[in-house]
């Protein structure tokens, strides 16, 4: 288990971290999502100790993670691809944390065939892709055997395989009733993952909720197609419906669910072509609650996708 | 207090698996030989390594040739062992820079490649850490200037008639100072290490280092001259980190000019205190500041 309490850290002037609050719990995975600058990186740092906060606490297990007396098998970090030291071999640096816990050999040669890094285990790391870096950092994470596991960008520089790896790994984790805490840009990637979703925004949480309550907290939305379209809305307005005007014979409703609307059609004798419940996207979801809270802003691009932009999913 | 809690939904969920901070697991011993196994796979370490042994065995060889060809049966010959095998030492000065910037460079080279967030997250407890990487560094300068010294002697024990192979443990004069070029390199390289714990740079720290070892003895000595003397620029002369070095090696015969040498413990004294402070700054500042 993670708890963070009041957790604020500083760097001069700039605060990464603003007095945040919560509580993770094992056996689900916990996506950790933010913009660029949002905190989630300083975060994981704090819980590890690579970072000291400047007023609050953060534990695992109830304790500080220097304060463990086996910090690798109570949590497993994947923080950074590139903390490893160019010059020694995948093998060599596994080794090393290792001998920190007096882990056995055999279990070195376990976590690199787990991370499918047999091939280049003897190779020195300079040599490494990114991908084959994180397969590293993931094996180096795993070598403890811990209750607790946090990955930040654990994907980056991944082929579609490795990612595929990675989030059934979570998963499993997750399965096993272990504390698995995720960060990622990937809004696909963490939609397929997470079970709860943390949202930070300039250092601040915005949104911690079940990934599904997150997806359906703009209600039910409803897209219906229908000849008499005029007649059907007239049926259906009352107080807490909205509806859109797309074209003559469709319209997208919110407030109502599809067995009411279906059942207001068959009333006023409106003949359906379509009842398609929408559901918006985590992405969608993820910009609505960050669009205030972005740091660092893309210039416009002036696109025929910028001018038209993607409709939201149909299940 | 306890603040309002963002609490996860207590959904279904397997039975957890909880980290247990009391479980046992990371030792002191075991951040050592991590320490040992980073050095081992550190080319650098064997480079220098190297360097300093090959280095050493040949700046002995040669100043036992020299004594041998231009000095036996001159009137120069003194024929005295310590002064010989004292000369035999020159190498010693290489292995201060060569280990010392090792000493830099195994904690800076971590900092450099990112490998530093790695250890720290494996042995979070930083004083241990440090502590650990220390004493390993300790111990591989120790078997390698040991080697070096070991090496010397054996080569001008063979050119040079006075110098037997057994003084080295024999002669407690030659054996004193060998035991003080000894301890005085492996604490030249503590200074290194600590020298890169504060600095953070192996530029810096390699810099910082070949200053206290090489450039502050030529300013105070052009200080010296500057002031005709003057008894503070010789005091300080004498507290310099080579002069000192040179005091304890050789048994309280400094080469300060009117001035009395400091007693080997004085002097052994003084080299500690250079030591320490960069080992107890970059300590202090390595608990501090963030990785």
């Amino acid at each position: 288990m993670i708890t963070a309490e009041n957790l604020r850290k500083r760097y001069g002037a700039k605060t990464a971290v603003d007095g945040i609050s919560f509580q993770l719990s094992p056996g689900q995975v916990t996506g950790f999502l933010g913009p660029n600058g949002s905190g989630k990186s300083t975060t994981m740092r704090l819980a590890v100790g690579l970072d000291r906060p400047t007023s609050g606490s953060i534990t695992i297990g109830g304790r500080p993670y220097a304060q463990h007396r086996a910090p690798v098998h109570s949590v497993g970090a994947v923080l950074d691809a590139g903390a490893t030291h160019p010059g020694r071999t995948g093998r060599q640096h596994l080794r090393v944390l290792a001998a920190t816990h007096r882990i056995s050999r055999g279990r070195v040669e376990e976590v690199i065939e787990l991370t499918g890094l047999e091939a280049a285990a003897s190779k020195r790391i300079r040599g490494y892709s990114l991908g084959m870096n994180q397969r590293l950092g993931i094996a180096a994470a795993l070598l403890g055997d811990p209750a607790v596991l946090i990955f930040d960008e654990p994907v980056n520089g991944l082929d579609p395989e490795g990612v595929r790896w990675v989030r059934r790994l979570a998963r499993q984790m997750a399965a096993e009733g272990r504390t698995v805490f995720v960060s990622s840009h990937l809004m696909s990637e963490m939609a397929q993952t997470a079970d709860h979703l943390i949202v930070l925004g300039r250092g601040r949480i915005i949104a911690d909720a079940p990934l599904q309550q997150l997806l359906n907290d703009d209600g039910h939305r409803v897209l219906v197609r229908t000849e008499q379209a005029a007649q059907l809305m007239n049926a259906l307005s009352a107080s807490g419906v909205t509806i859109q005007h797309r074209d003559a014979e469709s319209f997208e409703i919110t407030g109502v669910d599809p067995r009411s609307i279906g059942r207001r059609a068959l009333e006023v004798g409106a003949v359906i072509h379509e009842l398609t419940p929408l559901h918006s996207s985590l992405e969608d979801q993820y910009m609505k609650l960050t669009g205030e809270h972005v740091e660092y802003r893309s210039g416009a691009l002036h696109t025929a996708e910028a001018a038209h932009p993607v409709e939201e999913t149909r299940p | 207090m306890n603040p309002a809690l963002h609490t996860a939904s207590a959904a279904e969920r397997p039975s957890p698996v909880v980290a247990d901070p009391d479980r046992d697991g990371s030792t002191f011993g075991g951040a050592v030989s991590s320490e040992l196994l980073k050095l081992a796979a550190l080319r650098t370490a064997w480079v220098l390594s190297v360097i300093t042994l090959v280095l050493g065995v040949l700046v002995a060889g040669s100043a036992a040739f020299s004594y041998q060809q231009f000095t036996a049966g001159t009137e120069f010959d003194t024929g005295e062992p310590l002064q010989l095998a004292s000369q035999g030492m020159t190498g010693s000065y290489f292995a201060m820079i060569l280990l010392g910037a090792l000493g830099v460079l195994t904690i800076t080279t971590e900092y450099a490649s990112g490998s530093i967030r790695s250890s720290v997250t494996a042995v979070p407890q930083r004083s241990r850490l440090l502590a650990a990487k220390a004493l390993a560094l300790a111990a591989w300068t120790a078997v390698v200037t040991a080697a070096m010294i070991l090496l010397s002697h054996i080569v001008v024990a063979l050119i040079t008639e006075p110098v037997g192979m057994t003084d080295v443990v024999a002669d407690a004069g030659i054996a004193g100072m060998y035991a003080a070029t000894w301890a005085s390199v492996v604490l030249t390289v503590l200074m290194g290490f600590g020298l890169g714990t504060l600095l953070r740079s192996s530029a810096g720290g390699i810099v910082m280092l070949a200053v206290i070892l090489f450039v502050v003895q030529i300013a105070l000595t052009i200080l010296w001259s500057i002031t005709n003397g003057a008894d503070w620029t010789q005091t300080l002369l004498q507290l310099e980190y080579m002069s000192l070095v040179g005091q304890f090696t050789e048994a309280g015969d400094g080469q300060m000019p009117g001035m009395e040498p400091l007693a080997r413990w004085q002097a052994g004294l003084g080299i500690l205190v250079w030591t320490a402070v960069p080992v107890l700054a970059g300590w202090m500042s390595f608990l501090r500041r963030d990785v």
